[in-house]
């Protein structure tokens, strides 16, 4: 049944990247989409600058609605996010985010791994508030796409490489981008979904609906006999068995915790209490 | 139910923000936004 699960959530990691990147003709036109999709949040960690994306993305929305919205509140991005997150946390980067796949699926690469500092859980605050929120309404620019590595990865070398009047634009900016890129590529090769833990400030909103989820994991600690299988198999190396770490803004709700040998951690529904 | 008022709590909050987000507009900015090109996003800028 766990082997099921893994398979499942694998499947929908394909399924998401593919779903939220279905435009393919963006590739052979050279362009990006530009049709009634583009009204929504892509759900996922996705820059709508790749040929092939059908939705908006949805820090990129958060900062022109910051720099030029009306009183500056994202409400509408923040309420489709909130939506999301009500019903079942981060989900969506446990299942869905196509830069969570491509961690994991980086991560399987033979190397010596490395623990990510727990305490560097508290950046993705950081760069959410400090790098999305207030930089971008002081200078109004978007300063977290001029520095985040899917959209050099998903739009950057792509239109660049097929571009040749964009490619005689880039400069120093495009440089610097790389290199944040290449660093965390070798990151996600290293350690377990390390953008997701420190940087993403996407999974930064949606952990704050982790408290209050319909969905998430329970432990029953009487059945639990601290065989650690639960932690070894987590990609955000949390301990299902500590307190209300599964409520806690880490958990990104991949459920492979469920494997528990003695059943000790249980699907469940509402609030603790 | 009562294990259920937070999560409902948050969907309502959450309906209602998306619903003045779209009474503001923000819907056909974002929109307009995100069908040029992001030069910030490529590098360029």
């Amino acid at each position: 049944m766990i082997m099921k699960l893994k398979l499942w959530n694998r499947l929908s990691q394909f399924s998401g990247l593919i779903v939220f990147n279905f435009y393919f003709y963006g590739f052979y036109i050279r362009g990006i989409y530009q049709g009634s999709l583009k009204l929504l949040p892509c759900p996922g960690f996705n820059c709508h600058s790749c040929p092939a994306a059908l939705f908006t993305c949805p820090i990129g929305a958060l900062q022109l609605i910051i720099t030029y919205g009306t009183y500056h509140i994202p409400f509408y991005v923040l309420g489709f996010l909130g939506l999301i997150g009500s019903c079942a946390g981060r989900i969506v980067c446990g299942w869905a985010c196509p830069f969570g796949l491509l961690q994991d699926l980086l991560h399987m690469i033979h190397s010596p791994k490395l623990p990510v500092p727990r305490m560097l859980k508290w950046l993705r605050y950081v760069i959410l508030i400090g790098l999305v929120c207030a930089v971008a309404w002081i200078t109004g620019e978007p300063w977290f796409c001029k520095l985040c590595p899917a959209g050099t990865l998903e739009a950057g070398i792509p239109l660049t490489a097929m571009n040749a009047d964009l490619r005689e634009l880039t400069g120093p900016l495009f440089a610097v981008k790389l290199g944040i890129l290449a660093a965390f590529l070798i990151l996600f090769v290293l350690c377990k979904r390390p953008f997701c833990r420190t940087v993403c400030p996407l999974g930064a909103i949606y952990g704050l609906f982790n408290k209050v989820s319909i969905l998430h994991p329970r432990v029953d600690k009487g059945k639990c006999i601290g065989c650690n299988i639960c932690l070894r198999d987590c990609p955000v190396e949390i301990k299902p068995y500590e307190n209300d770490a599964c409520q806690s803004t880490d958990c990104i709700r991949c459920f492979r915790c469920l494997k528990c040998p003695t059943g000790a951690v249980s699907l469940k529904t509402g609030t603790k209490r | 139910m009562k294990k259920y008022l937070p999560a409902i709590a948050s969907v309502a909050v959450s309906a209602a923000f998306l619903l003045t987000g779209i009474m503001m507009g923000h819907h056909s900015m974002i929109m307009s936004y995100s069908i040029i090109v992001c030069l910030s996003c490529i590098g360029i800028g």
